[in-house]
């Protein structure tokens, strides 16, 4: 939805309140509270202070109610902790006396002064004083803000059909939206469908999938779409614009599945479903249990091909006449509100690791391999064979972490190997007890629940679990494989044979989900797989506001996490489809069409691709999708972009603030609200003293900072400034920290031209429990402040005013042009 | 630890999952009883019984091949840890007899192996000028500069 104006208001004159809170004694017991309060009663438009023992009680809450009524307040300061902590208190607070929310501001006295200065009473409480002014400053300049409800589709996307993705599918429907489940593969059921039997229960694996899959197909609230990928996604939260391509099938939907046309295709090939360790013909169902239960053509190795029909044995074999050469792909669009991407894992390919030999010794098998040979349903019906010589082997070594837990291939733990391995030895040893089995593992990790009792299982059944992988394996002419290695345990060499090799191998992020990441500008973790917005409290939202996770995209897991995954999503999903509509945060970007050249570089920088240019070249927020980390608006040149209750001009107004009273003493600090401010809120919980010099300025991202700010500091006489976000790859708005990297070396460039001290700006990466890195940061500043001489902070303040001045020039030669095309 | 291992970040050893991998590939673990890349990192690295590994006589039948470092998951520098501690125990006189005897030769002749007068012979005979005989001193200097002084002077 495109911006509607709200504001501004009719103008009236501020009428300050200014709450200082003792907090018992965490902030009276380290500076003067009273001072603090009759220092504000002297700021500008403050007309009521008061100091209180707890202003976040009823009491302190029922207070400011009153008064707000009696002394007609319009805007409220409190001197108390974080906001992080009581900001909601306080706008609950005000707005319940009949204020809007937005017209609170809170000066941070305690985490950020009394916690930190704990034996300087005097400069604590200067700095306090300092703190309260800048909010004042900031307060005057508040302006009420509505947040506005955006309304949502309510239906939803489910990408990928594995048993997450299903799971997600129906419980969806289930709650009664309409879902569209789209599988690129001909059907839906996933890596699941693939293995014979789950851990730790034992269960076939396909007996508990099937009735799913097919509750899926026939569901009438699911539109399954499978062979169909996704083309392209647009929009935001409720509103997004889905393209899919729906590959052709050449079978319509009236095939029965008999196989009549199968019996008689001639041409071969390997069915991908078994690995290739079976054939399948051109004309094919994937496997038994498929949903849609329909065959397909695979055009690639079909004989009729680019319209010459040179075999007609499957159309004259089709009682029903499905088979239809002429079917082609075709595109679909549809909208939904919500989407949730299950697309799933792929395997490592163990051939990358040349010394265990894989694809090179036949009798080296991988872990899925092993799954469809020992399901009665695969290649050799249940059958572990050698492929060279097609016996039973009497003996197996499995190989733990092959392509995890490596440098040189996945760092991470893919989590369900060592369970599978040993549900596999077990499998083994029902089939054939007499086989010898041998675990090499380095870590058996058995964390789940009943997972210990089978891994005692297996060993009380006689599997051998070898502590120290082989660094080799040989082939010998037998066919029977030689494992060179160490017993770590017994301090001892092993040499041995065996006749067959399983690879336990790892899983790795599937390949089609680069192509969805793109389109939702959801980021990746290290290592690889898709990132969540918070790992322990928002374990299945994405950064991107209603696109959820589910299942092996997020990371390896077993089928339980996969489907409590998905039961999360749905659920997660729903309670925004539930509503209807969407309430955003007050604190989104916001274009001054006047102002507005249409150059572009908003949308350039733009994380959640918010911003864009419309058909007259005016920059256009969207809303829903923007987040408020004001990263446009600091490259905004031109000044046009204004971030709602973090405005340039409230910024500005705190440097002011802040300039007052001996800025060539003082150290200004920009952080971030999610990494660097809760890392300064931090280091006041755990009481780090640091150098009172400092103040902070909140913003929601360090990517808010523009150079302008930075410089003005300098022209105001501010001694040193630091830049303070969160660690590039931990920022909360995907990356926009990278564009505070790249002013801070842009002004540190143009301090150098200057002749300027660049040590003067510093640039610091804290995350949210880094306190103790602010705490030395800041000091270090400290012992350069001493060394800085009072010329260099007169050179600075002359040559960034020259600066500030030209901008101001440029800024309204440029205003003054816009003015006259838009005339024009 | 000195020098050597300051080239690296310790935390690049002290990483090391124990898997065997190393041990598994080493050609001479294959044929020398008690040789052992893995134990070398457990026991010098994560153990801290440096002067127990320095004083171990196996440390010398590493042939630098590198297949463990190659194989490592970890990208474990061992054949890099071992030519370290190779170094050291040099320096602390642990040298095996055939090597004291290689470095003396090399010092006395400036040849690890040195002609015989059968080489010389052969030489004569397929029409060779006679080899020249390289600077001692110089050897002994740049033997020394190398920080093997000590090993030098017990010869």
């Amino acid at each position: 939805m495109d911006h509607e104006d709200h504001l501004p208001q009719e103008y009236e004159e501020p009428r300050i309140g200014v709450y200082v809170c003792h907090c018992g004694l965490n902030i009276g017991g380290s500076l003067d509270c009273e001072a603090v309060a009759m220092h504000a009663m002297n700021l500008d438009n403050v007309v009521y202070t008061e100091h209180q023992l707890y202003t976040c009680s009823e009491p302190g809450q029922e207070k400011i109610k009153k008064d707000i009524a009696e002394h007609n307040l319009n805007r409220i300061v409190v001197a108390a902790c974080s906001p992080r902590m009581h900001e909601p208190t306080f706008r609950s607070c005000i707005k319940a006396a009949g204020l809007n929310q937005y017209l609170l501001e809170m000066a941070n006295i305690r985490e950020h002064c009394s916690w930190v200065h704990l034996h300087d009473r005097e400069a604590a409480t200067e700095k306090a004083k300092d703190l309260v002014r800048m909010s004042v400053a900031r307060a005057r300049l508040l302006e009420p803000q509505e947040e506005i409800d955006i309304p949502v589709i309510q239906k939803a996307l489910v990408i990928g059909g594995g048993v997450a993705g299903i799971q997600t599918a129906l419980d969806l429907a289930d709650a009664g939206y309409e879902v569209n489940l789209v599988e690129k593969e001909p059907s839906i059921g996933g890596r699941m469908a693939q293995i014979d039997k789950t851990f730790p229960t034992m269960d076939c694996s396909i007996c508990i999938l099937a009735p799913k899959m097919a509750e899926a197909g026939r569901h009438p609230n699911i539109r399954l779409m499978t062979l169909t990928e996704v083309t392209s996604i647009n929009g935001y939260v409720g509103n997004f614009t889905v393209s899919v391509m729906h590959n052709a099938r050449y079978v319509t939907s009236d095939c029965s599945a008999c196989g009549d046309c199968s019996n008689v295709c001639p041409q071969f090939a390997p069915n991908e479903f078994d690995i290739g360790l079976a054939a399948r013909k051109a004309i094919y169902l994937p496997f038994a249990q498929a949903v849609p239960s329909k065959y397909l053509i695979d055009m690639n190795l079909c004989l009729n091909k680019d319209g010459v029909q040179v075999c007609e044995k499957c159309v004259e074999a089709c009682e029903r006449k499905c088979i239809n050469f002429n079917d082609t792909r075709s595109e679909e669009t549809f909208r939904v509100g919500t989407i949730v991407v299950c697309t799933g894992v792929d395997v490592f390919d163990a051939s990358e690791i040349p010394q265990y030999q894989y694809r090179r010794a036949p009798n080296v098998i991988t872990s899925l391999e092993f799954e469809r040979m020992i399901n009665a349903g695969g290649p050799t019906h249940g059958h572990l064979i050698r492929p060279s010589d097609h016996r039973i082997p009497k003996s197996v070594a499995f190989i733990q972490c092959v392509g995890s837990r490596s440098n040189k291939t996945n760092p991470y733990c893919s989590n369900v190997c060592c369970m599978n391995t040993i549900k596999d030895s077990l499998l083994i040893k029902e089939h054939w007890p007499d086989t010898e089995i041998k675990v090499f593992y380095i870590d058996i990790r058995a964390f789940g629940k009943g997972f210990e009792d089978l891994f005692q299982r297996a060993k009380r059944l006689g599997v051998q679990f070898i502590r120290g992988l082989p660094g080799e394996i040989v082939q010998l002419n037998s066919g029977n494989l030689r494992l060179i290695g160490e017993m770590t345990l017994m301090d001892r060499l092993y040499n041995m044979e065996t006749e067959m090799v399983i690879l336990s191998i790892g899983l790795k992020p599937s390949i089609g989900s680069d192509v969805v990441r793109k389109f939702l500008t959801m980021s990746l973790t290290s290592d690889g797989f898709f990132m969540v917005a918070h790992p322990k409290l928002r374990p299945v939202d994405t950064t991107s506001r209603g696109v959820f996770l589910a299942g092996c995209a997020e990371g390896p897991k077993d089928i339980k996490e996969s489907v409590t995954q998905a039961s999360a999503a749905a659920a997660r999903a729903n309670i925004i489809m539930n509503r209807g509509k969407i309430t955003v945060e007050a604190i989104t970007a916001r274009v001054q069409e006047d102002l507005c050249t249409g150059c572009g570089a908003c949308t350039k920088v733009c994380p959640y691709n918010a911003i864009y240019l419309n058909q007259n070249k005016r920059a256009v927020v969207i809303d829903a999708a923007c987040a408020g980390c004001g990263t446009c608006s600091a490259e905004c040149q031109y000044g046009a972009i204004i971030m709602r209750h973090f405005t340039d001009d409230q910024i500005m107004a705190q440097i002011d603030a802040f300039t007052e009273h001996e800025p060539e003493k003082k150290i200004l600090a920009f952080n971030c609200n999610w990494c660097s401010y809760a890392g300064a809120d931090f280091a006041g919980i755990g009481r780090m003293q640091y150098s009172p010099e400092v103040r902070i300025i909140r913003t929601m991202c360090s990517g808010r900072v523009s150079s302008r700010f930075v410089e003005y500091a300098f022209a105001r006489g501010v001694a040193m400034v630091l830049i303070s976000g969160c660690h590039i790859g931990d920022c909360h708005y995907i990356d926009t920290n990278t564009y505070t990297e790249k002013r801070y070396n842009q002004v540190q460039k143009i301090m150098e031209h200057g002749g300027l001290d660049q040590e003067r700006l510093q640039l610091v990466w804290v995350s949210a429990s880094e306190g103790q890195i602010f705490q030395e940061k800041v000091n270090e500043m400290k012992r350069k402040l001493k060394n800085l001489s009072m010329d260099e902070i007169k050179r600075g303040m002359l040559f960034f005013g020259q600066r500030e001045k030209k901008r101001q020039e440029r800024l309204t030669r440029a205003r003054q042009k816009l003015a006259i095309k838009i005339q024009a | 630890m000195s020098r050597t291992l300051d080239l690296y970040d310790r935390e690049d050893y002290y990483c090391c999952l124990q898997c065997a991998i190393c041990t598994g590939s080493c050609p001479s673990a294959q044929v020398v009883h008690g040789f052992n890349p893995r134990e070398f990192i457990l026991r010098y690295i994560l153990n801290g019984e440096q002067d127990e590994v320095l004083a171990m006589e196996s440390i010398w039948c590493c042939t630098t091949c590198q297949v463990c470092q190659e194989r490592c998951p970890h990208d474990i520098r061992i054949t890099g840890l071992l030519i370290h501690i190779m170094n050291l125990a040099a320096r602390k006189g642990n040298l095996p007899e055939c090597l004291r005897k290689g470095i003396k030769l090399l010092v006395e002749t400036g040849w690890f192996v040195p002609t015989t007068d059968r080489s010389y012979r052969v030489r004569q005979g397929l029409g060779l000028k006679p080899l020249k005989r390289p600077d001692t001193q110089e050897i002994s200097e740049i033997l020394r500069e190398a920080g093997l002084d000590e090993v030098v002077d017990t010869l």
